[in-house]
């Protein structure tokens, strides 16, 4: 007597459990119900409590949990990292489980095999006083011959989808693993500068000057908020004329009113920082330099980063609070007089030029012009903004034995002037003169590691999703009469949509005369 | 002032449906031909406006429509018009069209009831062609959700096995009121504890201060306990009793979400600003709202006695409810994550940023992907996934609205 051993499984027993469905199923249920908690636990604790001393044993042991958990940032937290790493091998493990399995199906060559396919295990079984012959064309409509002999056809249809389950787990893993390698790796820092400066980082192998920086505003519009003469906010109703625009405002009493204002009356680019939603897009113009060299100009807009060796650019925020006002002009007549008041001579200067004054042992250069002249909290001379409303020239003056003078002449203040050596000077009069206010772009430089494996994942799921949804497998084997035997007989496999493929085989299988019959497997576990 | 052409195409649209509805209707109690062919009609003549008013607003505004609340509904009803069309087609059955219908009237409805200026500004964030494929492809998965959801509701209320089809369906009041008569002990222990809490509602309604704000805060809070005394009443083994009331409440809840979602659009109410108590508060009027909603339904059921007559088949149900949730799932994979995190890369950086929408689509896809996996190979169908498609709907609706209590990067007005 031969006694066999008892079947042991060679599985580990965690490997088992990892590669099963309940597991899969509970370990989506618990990420979906953490992640539902960490959002309230950002809502309900305040990041501040944990920096006050704990008061009473309670507290202290709230703040040591909460810490240990870190419940700051929950989504970054070791536990939270930890269960999307379980995720990753019970994927991996049912990848590993399935894929001999598929491979199986895809492979094998169908053949009416009793002990299989039978009026019990089909999942739809039909029965049809129809010839084969006749029956099987219009089968073949809707299915691909996979096997065609005398005692049976076998047609088949949407077989990739054999595949798509893989491929959408393959897909998710690879997208763990490039979100688990992301978020240990990479790097991340923001940096800016005015037009004309460079953005240098320690750890970046090149260099990024910013040629200028704009903002960007939607042309006038219904419902757009302006300001209105230059003095009070209201929103465009419509255009009541080819020029004009109907205008609601509140008046002081509470009540809406509305105005008809000319287009040149009304401005929606008043306010940088919020403009009533009406700014466009925020545009740096850069290039960008290695070794000094110029590589690459580009626009780095929002949605637009600038991608160059593995780094990338955003157009992340602007600072509208300090605008840096630069200014030129074309000319300058500085008015030179003696200690009582006469006019000695009118100097005419170009901006940064020099000239010797007649008479005295001094020069005197055309300095930088600020068109709102005003002192910060140092004593720092710097311009309020771009509008010429107090504006100031620097003047220098250069003598023997090295001597140099700054001083501000004010255009606005007449009479003021400047007693450098034997002489008096005054600022007198400006030609051309031009000023703009540049506001500082800031940018946010990213350097991801793992996206490779993320960009796969994307393709790959998607893929894989397509396949599993949006096509349907499905087998049918008809099984030709044998002499004497008057049915011919249907047995149709799917693993979803039945009822629609009863109604697709009941459609084909209408045929006047004859004698249709259908059994369908209740599919649905009862409940 | 007229409103544009593309509204007034959406308001013949709206009739449209409305009668359209209201054929199928009486179809399903007098199934006549006739209202079938003519509740076709009128939603072929609603189709089309609806259709054209759509490319109308993207010519007049020079983005694609979907930056506010009233083009994502439109869109949504849209995407509801072609699935019932599609699965009334593939399975030849108007029972279909009788069951999404009312979907449609009701996410139309919605969109009536939301401001319809067509806004031309996109904020530089939102200038983006990935805007299309995110939001499209998003909303189309949602209105597919939604089908299931309303297919799941009729399954719930009116399938019956061949032994509950004998005996004659009488609800009784007993697990609502189990449920219900929880409050008062609920509010009273809670009431006591979170006073401090509680007083802090700053709650807004037309812009006065509302102080009915700290009830709804608590019957907010009261939900969460309220949700396991349901489970109690709701046995592994549902009988068709406490099936019905499962279709009633969980309806009843997606009408509370919704209807206080569109006062929060509509500006009419506002939660107390940076505080969790907005939350609650949202969860408390949903509440409110939704336990008229699901009263109001038990009246026009009849008291549950036209849901008694009802004879439907299971299986089709089952398998639409599924078949549903199979053509959103992929859709809102491909749109709400995989296109937003690219998106995200693009306009901030990071595939993915944590910020709390993100964090509720996930939610929702972990949802629908235990829900897939469950039916499929547990073998899980019938009430079970009933409930379950109502549910992942009802989170579609908080997520929808996340905006009013979570903020984040995707707060946009």
């Amino acid at each position: 007597m031969t006694v066999s051993a008892p079947h042991v499984s060679r599985k580990p027993k965690l490997w088992a459990m990892l590669s099963t469905m309940k597991f899969a199923i509970w370990i989506l249920i618990i990420l979906g119900a953490l992640s539902l908690a960490s959002l309230f636990s950002n809502e309900l604790v305040d990041p501040q409590w944990m920096e006050t001393p704990a008061e009473g044993a309670g507290a202290a042991f709230g703040q040591l949990v909460y810490k240990s958990l870190e419940l700051q940032d929950p989504f970054r937290s070791w536990w939270y990292r930890g269960l999307i790493g379980i995720l990753s091998l019970s994927l991996f493990a049912c990848i590993l489980e399935r894929t001999p399995i598929v491979w199986r199906l895809w492979s094998r060559k169908p053949e009416l095999d009793p002990r299989v396919v039978n009026e019990h295990s089909a999942q739809i079984y039909l029965s049809t006083t129809e010839s084969a012959d006749s029956f099987i064309p219009r089968l073949a409509r809707s299915l691909s011959p996979r096997m065609d002999n005398p005692n049976v056809w076998v047609g088949e249809s949407g077989r990739l989808a054999l595949w798509g389950p893989l491929l959408t787990h393959l897909g998710l893993l690879l997208l763990a693993i490039g979100g688990l390698v992301g978020s240990f790796g990479g790097t991340d820092s923001r940096n800016g500068g005015y037009p004309g400066d460079t953005v240098k980082e320690e750890n970046l192998p090149f260099e990024v000057r910013i040629d200028s920086f704009r903002v960007e505003f939607y042309p006038l519009q219904p419902h757009q908020w302006v300001l209105a003469e230059g003095a009070w906010i209201g929103r465009l109703i419509e255009r009541d004329g080819q020029d004009s625009w109907k205008v609601e405002r509140r008046s002081q009493s509470g009540e809406m009113e509305y105005v008809s204002l000319q287009d040149m009356e009304l401005s929606n680019d008043w306010d940088l920082r919020d403009a009533g939603g009406n700014i466009k897009q925020y545009i740096s113009s850069v290039t960008v330099l290695e070794d000094g060299q110029e590589v690459m100009q580009r626009q780095i807009s929002v949605n637009t980063p600038l991608r160059y060796r593995g780094y990338r650019f955003y157009q992340s925020s602007y600072d509208p609070s300090q605008p840096r006002v630069s200014a030129r002009y074309d000319q300058l007549t500085v008015i030179v007089s003696d200690s009582l008041g006469n006019i000695v001579q009118r100097l005419p200067l170009r901006h940064g030029e020099t000239v010797a004054v007649p008479g005295d042992t001094i020069t005197i250069t055309a300095g930088q012009l600020i068109p709102d002249f005003k002192l910060d909290s140092r004593r720092n001379a710097l311009s309020a903004s771009a509008n010429f409303n107090n504006p100031a020239l620097e003047l220098i003056a250069k003598g023997p034995n090295g001597y140099e003078k700054k001083m501000w002449s004010f255009l606005q203040m007449q009479g003021h002037q400047l007693t450098i050596g034997n002489f008096k000077y005054e600022a007198a009069e400006v030609a051309g003169a031009e000023a703009q206010a540049d506001i500082m772009t800031i940018f946010e430089i990213r350097r991801s590691v793992g996206t490779e494996f993320l960009w796969l994942g994307f393709l790959v799921s998607s893929i894989g999703l397509i396949l599993c949804f949006y096509i349907t497998h499905r087998i049918v084997y008809v099984e030709r009469p044998s002499t004497g035997q008057p049915l011919t007989k249907v047995y149709a496999f799917t693993k979803k949509m039945v009822r629609a493929f009863e109604q697709d085989l009941a459609h084909a299988a209408e045929s006047p005369g004859a004698d249709v019959k259908m059994t369908v497997q209740p599919e649905i576990v009862s409940y | 002032m007229t409103p544009s052409l593309d509204v007034q195409l959406f308001w013949f649209s709206f009739w449209a449906y409305l009668i359209g509805w209201i054929s199928f209707t009486i179809w399903l109690a007098a199934r006549k031909k006739f209202w079938t062919t003519f509740g076709s009609v009128c939603f072929g003549l609603g189709f089309v406006p609806q259709t054209v008013a759509f490319f109308l607003r993207w010519n007049y505004t020079g983005h694609f429509p979907m930056s506010n609340m009233y083009e994502y509904m439109m869109v949504m009803s849209w995407m509801a018009v072609i699935s019932f069309s599609f699965l009334t087609w593939r399975y030849r059955n108007y029972v279909i069209s009788a069951l999404i219908s009312p979907v449609v009237i009701m996410l139309m409805v919605a969109a009536a009831l939301l401001p319809k200026d067509p806004s031309q500004q996109l904020m530089p964030a939102l200038r983006s062609s990935w805007l299309m494929i995110h939001v499209t492809l998003a909303s189309v998965g949602a209105g597919a959700f939604a089908v299931a959801a309303a297919v799941s509701f009729v399954y719930l209320l009116a399938v019956r096995s061949e032994d509950e089809a004998k005996k004659v369906f009488q609800p009784s009041m007993k697990i609502p009121l189990r449920v219900l008569v929880f409050i008062p002990l609920v509010l009273a222990i809670i009431g006591n504890v979170s006073d401090a809490l509680a007083n802090q509602s700053a709650m807004q309604l037309m812009g006065a201060p509302m102080s009915f704000g700290n009830v709804l805060t608590l019957l907010g809070i009261y939900l969460v306990p309220a949700g396991f005394v349901w489970n109690y009443s709701f046995k592994k083994t549902p009988s068709v009793e406490s099936r019905y009331w499962a279709a009633i409440a969980f309806s009843g809840l997606f009408l509370g979400a919704m209807a206080t979602g569109l006062l929060l659009s509509t500006k009419q109410v506002s939660l107390t600003s940076d505080s969790p108590l907005r939350i609650f508060e949202f969860f408390g009027m949903t509440l409110v709202f939704g336990t008229l909603g699901a009263f109001l339904l038990h009246l026009i059921l009849g008291q549950g006695r036209i849901a008694g007559k009802l004879h439907l088949d299971g299986r089709l149900l089952d398998e639409i409810n599924y078949r549903s949730v199979a053509l959103g799932y992929p859709l809102y994979t491909l749109g709400a994550l995989f296109a937003g995190a690219i998106w995200a890369e693009s306009a901030w950086g990071n595939f993915w940023s944590w910020d709390p929408k993100e964090v509720g689509a996930l939610i929702i896809w972990l949802f629908y992907s235990a829900f897939l996996h469950a039916r499929y190979q547990r073998g899980w169908s019938g009430p079970r996934t009933a409930v379950l498609a109502l549910i992942g709907f009802a989170m579609m609706m908080l997520s929808l609205f996340g905006n009013y209590f979570f903020g984040g990067l995707h707060s946009y007005n």
